[in-house]
């Protein structure tokens, strides 16, 4: 990795001070019929904190922590940071149906499993 | 484009003849930041080198108003510990690797044993992560054995772990991994804990992890951005291969 795209990860924008809001680290893998995507979110203790929209080609997740989170002294320009809950849009790397998606939240770790809209056909070999 | 430069700089004289290292750099789960980190604070270790290098990004870590550089060695009567505070570019990952190595000889280090996580895509479905060991020579992978911790035979093994203990096992110093079952790409405290668990009954020390886990949760936010830089620099050192199967067979 070159040093530009190492600062681009380290420095990229994932704190928005304004609306008190972080990005949460997330996964995105791939099963034959799913896409499956990870949440980290820590300090979030209900899934009624959570909220989860789904389009065909997107996700929006936004939950809520059960206190603010504050950095002291964070950089060289800031006092502090504060946050008060996680929002994170993902763009699918494929289609999926809405209708058909699962979620579970376990140990501050949302998953959500989302059916593709291409499923897999078994073709009989003549 | 001159001459790249990998030092180790020592604050003050370093007595480590017979001690144990302890090396926790980023990697999955950054399960060897968060082990070394709880350790240097729970056995109250004081800061004695820092990796000097042109390396790394030119980046400096403040700490209540002091400037520190982001890799740095701690040590004790018992222990030396290597971790650091930015991911490590792969082009630093041999460099660095062999010139520690070096200096671990050089000091008379007995042991190297580096603190990591091992992908496990169910690690939601445990509650207490397994470790288990990687040896870099024969009496090592008996001393693994003989404290209960299953080896891992075949398979790879990929990142600045690998590679320490690989030059590690050219200059005659034994070495081992404790690779705790850890989540690929988040923060794992969890995982942390088992491995000081582990290491705590192998060495002889007493630490109480229940002060690490009940701070898990701040502890994943704290290193969120220090988990994204390394999964960024994971790809570059194929950590996916520890994923797969060699191809060769005996």
């Amino acid at each position: 990795m070159s040093w530009s795209s190492f600062f681009d990860e380290f420095f990229g924008p994932s704190v928005d001070e304004k609306e008190r809001c972080i990005e949460p680290l997330t996964d995105v893998r791939e099963t034959d019929d799913e896409v499956v995507i990870s949440v980290d979110l820590p300090f979030v203790v209900s899934k009624e904190d959570i909220e989860v929209y789904v389009t065909e080609d997107s996700i929006e997740i936004t939950a809520r922590t059960k206190r603010k989170i504050r950095w002291s002294r964070w950089g060289a320009h800031h006092r502090y940071v504060e946050f008060n809950h996680y929002r994170k849009r993902i763009e699918l790397p494929i289609l999926v149906d809405p209708n058909e998606v699962r979620a579970t939240f376990r140990s501050g770790i949302l998953e959500v499993r989302l059916r593709k809209k291409k499923k897999r056909v078994q073709i009989k070999i003549e | 484009m001159g001459l790249t430069f990998v030092e180790i700089v020592e604050k003050e004289k370093i007595e480590a003849k017979g001690l144990v290292a302890l090396e926790g750099m980023p990697d999955v789960g950054l399960v060897g930041v968060i082990a070394t980190s709880y350790l240097v604070d729970a056995l109250k270790m004081r800061e004695v080198a820092y990796i000097k290098t042109d390396l790394m990004p030119p980046i400096r870590v403040l700490h209540e108003g002091k400037l520190k550089n982001p890799i740095r060695i701690y040590s004790n009567e018992k222990f030396i510990i290597l971790t650091s505070e930015l991911a490590i570019p792969p082009d630093l990952i041999y460099p660095l690797a062999k010139k520690v190595v070096e200096w671990f000889r050089d000091k008379g280090i007995s042991m190297i044993i580096s603190i990591n996580g091992y992908p496990y895509k169910d690690r939601l479905e445990i509650e207490v992560p397994k470790v288990f060991g990687v040896a870099n020579m024969e009496s090592m992978k008996e001393f693994l054995k003989r404290q209960n911790i299953e080896v891992i035979e075949e398979g790879f093994i990929a990142g600045f772990y690998a590679v320490l203990l690989d030059e590690a096992s050219h200059i005659g110093v034994p070495g081992v991994a404790l690779l705790a079952q850890a989540f690929p790409r988040y923060p794992d405290p969890g995982a942390a804990a088992s491995v000081i668990r582990v290491l705590s009954k192998i060495l002889e020390f007493d630490v109480d992890v229940k002060p690490l886990l009940e701070k898990a949760d701040e502890i994943r936010v704290k290193v969120r951005d220090l988990m994204k830089q390394t999964h960024a620099m994971m790809a570059g050192m194929k950590k996916g291969v520890e994923q797969q199967i060699p191809a060769m067979y005996r």
